[in-house]
């Protein structure tokens, strides 16, 4: 018996490649499958390879996984073929027409998980390790899988559940114990204080090691931020994508340096203008300024005005040709590629620092550790005034909540939710 | 003879759960051995306590007898847990132990709709998979009758095979002077009910007049008000009696460390667990070996007569030992023993195999309540004995029965914990205990139980029209100061009245939210009461009512955010006779526990010792998908 739909979806990535693979997994997954695939092998048998041809014309291979014995622990077929989007978009639409359903993000590892085929915990290094696109972000996953978080949060929840223990056993048996020693309370608490916030000092880290530093590089139309993006990128580093802008108007391109991916956003020129299409566009780069982790404002000899605006990086282009500078803080030349290695060092300088802590925290944990952060305060404002010292324990309960919310070890009825939401469609 | 609801046995558990069911309406029978014990108090003549006061609070604003009965016998009153906050406040009382029983058997005696048989219980009949009725022995008769009746209550207290010690000595009975029943147990285990052994005892009672009181400090009775929500004021018509504070001296713990081996529990003689939160004597020397000195309570036990009970030095010493022992007490060098204390050993139901409604998971349409069920204490019997009297009557006309969520009373987070985590002693509730203590506190136990009463129909016209006169004048007082306001003109009239000016507008309702501020301080203010017809009392609780909501909003707030947290597992319903093989995921560990304690969602689930949380978020998750693709 089995609780799931049958769903389908790629689980290869979405551009055009030599293969692509689509997966099956449910208890109609070999129905399903023979429906798509001819020849259908008289005996078909799990972890097998068979050559054939499927439904939209194409030929590839159909590997084959019976209940309990895939990655999902249900019942599963991959189907394999060439990597034209076109041709996964005609052979998913063919298996939605014999009753598979689209999965949603992050089905098949919920599947896996509700299948007992991964823990939580593993499921959420899973995510990263499968959005690592660095080796300095594999190395982060992998201290998160062998429980490096855990173990740190562990400590702080032992400090937390001390302090919580006494003042209950004070509440019931006063007689027995005596007066509650507050100050020896908030001495613990402030050690525990301490740790959360490490722990939180590490978020623009770990914001930036997970979803990358975003540089978005603004100036007046021809001042050369288009070449200035050509010439990073061209200097032979790794190019980890390059993801086409939503509208024509601001173009993103990633590269690696020092093991962090940093976004670069080519924002349209910023100008009056009443051109309702050239307003979008100028209102995307606006919004590119502002979730920006740096702004490279660009400009060339003989312009007179510089925005000038507190944090922004005036770069000044065109170092070559002659004319009168404005003030700036570094000047290249996107031409020749002068100055460039100094551009990258001074990007690198403005990584966050990794503080004191060995591991970072992901946007998932922030609020709560944050939370926990408050509600740790706000016990150790409660001992410190004149009111009974047990109220104290409603907010270490909460603390202790969200601290077990980030390990796992407060069960929640929608904890499973909000770690499938990170997930993109089909892993 | 037919009858709805049966209730086996009239302490304080049945003797809750037999006026629940009358009182709902159900022809309902009592059958207990002596009717004359009917609210017997074996043990301290004391109701209330820390958390047993809240308990007690609880089955009186279900429109239980218990708090009724304190008011009318009590003999010593305080207020306790007043270092605290006010989730742990409550009332302590001592009450009369004839005069308490006596008023509860009148009572039950002039009940409509409830009869009474003094008579022994022989066995409990079923018909397939549901209870039929009883065979019952009437005091006097050879010939068993039977009785049938759509829902039994079993609350047999420490009757079930009871055999009490003192030193080497063991009398087969259930409790001083009362004989023991077995074939209520023999029933029980034919079904499958898992029946151990659990011990509890009870101190020397010594005479007043012996007692050197001025060697020992005395702690007076206080006006702490009533017990029941109905009254305005306790009942008694003497002055309160005070009680009187001693301890044990090295001594003390000499000698009872010499005779350990004749203690009946420490020689081998008890094999039942004893309570932990309220050990004997002896217990207590040996675990705390390292305190020279326990406290000692002296506190009568009637109004009129002698008896003091020892409270702090229950034992099962033989005779000799406890009064040389008590002779070694400042203040009770020339004791007079009048009765030694002495263990009693009885068998428990385990109440693991109890659903939250107290229906047995082995048979259908019985409940079992009261110290059967592994608890200590008066009042915890009293608080299941209501909740079984509800269901049954509501089981016996097929009637939905009634949960009560832990975030709603002490009384649901006691039967959550026997009926989730089970008991490896005797089980007494501890403030500690509930989570969400701040929404469930002494002075609110009305506003949480009252309307489900009244609802079932335990709640009388009386209790609510006096409690809806109280919910009114609440809601209309709290507009009241919400309508009034003081600004930064006021900084002169308010620093007056001992309090800061505030910067902004602030409504007087805001301003009571300042620990000093008191309703005395805001009619200066502009604030007029308006309490019409209300008593002093009621007047007072509508005042205590909004100044601890003002207080300690933020906390409560933070608590009902955290409940209702909760409440999302709760209500992630597991189906019965769910299979959790099916659950592929689950550790085997978790398997194991989750078929055999059946629990009934996966809050239960969650709290269960041992359940690891990703299984039970693996169980909810898996739960939760399952009932979107029944909805779908």
């Amino acid at each position: 018996m089995s609780l799931f739909d049958t769903i389908v979806a790629p689980i290869t990535g979405t551009q055009r490649a030599a293969v692509a693979t689509i997966r099956l997994s449910g208890p109609e997954a070999w129905r399903i499958a023979q429906q798509v695939f001819t020849p259908w092998p008289d005996e078909p048998a799990s972890h097998r390879c068979y050559y054939g041809t499927f439904a939209h014309g194409d030929d590839g291979l159909l590997t084959l996984f019976r209940h309990g014995h895939s990655f999902t622990g249900e019942e599963s077929a991959e189907l394999s073929i060439h990597g034209s989007p076109v041709s996964v978009e005609l052979l998913v639409r063919a298996c939605l027409a014999q009753g598979a359903r689209a999965a949603e993000p992050g089905e098949f590892t919920r599947q896996a998980l509700l299948n007992g085929r991964v823990d939580l915990s593993q499921a959420e290094a899973i995510v990263e390790a499968i959005e690592a696109r660095t080796e300095r972000q594999l190395t982060h996953a992998s201290r998160l899988r062998e429980g490096a978080l855990r173990r740190e949060i562990d400590l702080i929840v032992e400090t937390v559940l001390c302090v919580l223990a006494e003042i209950e056993a004070h509440v019931d048996f006063s007689e027995e114990l005596g007066v509650f020693d507050r100050s020896a309370a908030i001495d613990r608490l402030s050690n525990a204080l301490g740790r959360i916030q490490v722990l939180l000092d590490s978020a623009p880290l770990g914001k930036v090691l997970r979803d990358g530093f975003r540089v978005a590089i603004i100036g007046r139309p021809n001042v050369g931020k288009s070449s200035l993006l050509n010439k990073i990128l061209g200097q032979d580093r790794a190019i980890v994508t390059d993801i086409p802008g939503t509208t024509r108007d601001t173009v993103e391109e990633t590269i690696e340096l020092d093991g962090i991916l940093v976004r670069f956003i080519d924002t349209a020129g910023i100008r009056e203008t009443t051109d309702p299409v050239e307003q979008l566009g100028i209102a995307r780069s606006h919004q590119a300024v502002e979730e920006a982790d740096l702004v490279l404002e660009l400009v060339e000899p003989g312009q007179e005005e510089v925005t000038n605006i507190q944090g922004h990086v005036v770069v000044l282009n065109k170092v070559d040709l002659p004319g009168p500078r404005p003030s700036y803080h570094i000047a290249i030349s996107a031409r020749t590629g002068e100055g460039i290695d100094e551009l990258l060092k001074l990007i690198s300088d403005r990584f966050p620092d990794a503080g004191s802590a060995e591991i970072t925290i992901s946007v998932r944990h922030h609020p709560l550790l944050q939370s926990a952060h408050d509600h740790v305060r706000g016990a150790m404002g409660t001992l410190g005034m004149a009111i009974p010292f047990d109220l104290a324990v409603t907010h270490l309960r909460e603390a202790l909540s969200s601290l077990g919310e980030v390990t796992g070890a407060t069960a929640s009825a929608d904890i499973l939710d909000t770690v499938f939401s990170r997930f993109c469609i089909g892993k | 003879m037919g009858y709805e609801v049966i209730v086996v046995g009239a302490g304080h558990a049945g003797i809750e759960a037999a006026l629940a069911a009358a009182r709902m309406g159900r022809k309902t029978l009592c059958i207990t051995l002596r009717l004359d014990r009917i609210g017997h108090l074996p043990c301290n003549c004391s109701i209330g306590g820390p958390a047993k006061g809240h308990i007690a609070r609880e089955v009186d604003a279900l429109g239980g007898q218990m708090g009724v009965a304190t008011d009318y016998t009590l003999t010593h009153l305080r207020r306790v847990g007043t270092g605290s906050g006010p989730a742990v406040q409550t009332l302590r009382a001592h009450v009369c132990k004839t005069a308490y029983p006596a008023y509860m058997q009148r009572i039950l005696e002039t009940e409509p709709n409830l009869e009474l048989l003094e008579g022994r219980v022989e066995t409990i009949l079923r018909k397939s998979e549901r209870v039929t009725g009883v065979v019952a022995l009437a005091t006097g008769s050879t010939s068993p009758i039977t009785f049938e009746a759509r829902s039994v209550v079993l609350t047999t207290g420490t009757f079930l095979n009871g055999l009490c010690h003192q030193g080497q000595e063991k009398t087969v009975a259930a409790r001083h002077g009362d004989e023991a029943v077995s074939g209520v147990s023999t029933f029980l285990n034919e079904i499958g009910v898992r029946l151990r052994r659990f011990k509890t005892g009870t101190t020397p009672r010594i005479a007043l007049s012996s007692v050197a009181l001025d060697r020992t400090e005395i702690q007076p009775s206080e006006d702490a008000g009533p017990f029941s929500y109905l009254h305005d004021h306790h009942f008694a018509t003497r002055e309160l009696f005070p009680c009187w504070q001693t301890m044990t001296t090295n001594d003390t713990h000499d000698i009872l460390r010499q005779n350990l081996h004749q203690s009946a529990m420490y020689s081998g003689q008890i094999e039942g667990v004893g309570p932990r939160y309220c050990p004997s004597v002896e217990d207590k020397i040996v675990r705390f070996a390292s305190k020279d000195s326990h406290p000692i309570f002296l506190e009568k036990e009637e109004w009129d007569g002698e008896s003091v009970y020892v409270q702090g030095f229950s034992t099962s010493m033989p005779a000799d030992v406890q009064l040389e022992a008590l002779r070694t007490i400042p203040g009770l060098e020339n004791v007079e023993m009048l009765r030694p204390g002495y263990a009693v050993e009885y068998d428990m139901a385990d109440p693991l195999q109890l659903t939250s409604t107290l229906m047995s998971k082995q048979l259908e349409g019985l409940f079992l309540a009261g110290q059967l069920n592994g608890t200590s204490g008066y009042e915890e019997a009293a608080g299941q004995g209501i909740v079984a009297g509800i269901n049954a009557a509501q089981y016996s006309i097929s009637a939905e029965t009634v949960r009560f969520p832990r975030d709603n009373s002490f009384i649901g987070v006691m039967i959550d914990d026997l009926v989730t985590k089970g008991v490896e002693d005797p089980y007494r509730m501890l403030t500690a205990r509930a989570e969400h203590r701040l929404l469930l506190r002494n002075d609110n136990a009305d506003q949480r139980l009252t309307p489900i009463a009244r609802q079932l129909g335990t709640c009388d016209e009386k209790r609510w029209v006096r409690f809806q006169a109280k919910m009114d004048a609440i809601s209309r007082t709290q507009e009241h100061l919400e309508s009034l306001a003081v600004n930064n003109t006021h900084t002169e009239h308010l620093d007056s009245l001992g309090t800061a000016g505030v910067k902004n507008r602030t409504n007087l309702f805001e301003l009571l939210r300042r620990p000093e501020v008191d309703f005395d301080q805001l009619t200066s203010l502009g604030y007029q009461e308006n309490l019409g017809s209300l008593t002093e009392r009621q007047r007072f609780e509508v005042h205590e009512q909004l100044k601890l909501a003002a207080v300690y909003e933020g906390y409560i707030q933070i608590q009902e955010r955290q409940a209702l947290q909760q409440r999302k597992l709760d209500n992630v319903k597991i189906p019965n006779g769910f299979d959790y093989a099916l659950l592929r995921g689950l550790s085997f560990e978790s398997i194991d526990k989750l078929s055999r304690h059946r629990p009934e969602n996966a809050g239960q689930a969650s709290r269960i010792p041992g359940i690891r949380p990703t299984d039970v978020a693996l169980l909810a998750g898996y739960l939760q998908q399952s009932q979107r693709s029944d909805s779908a």
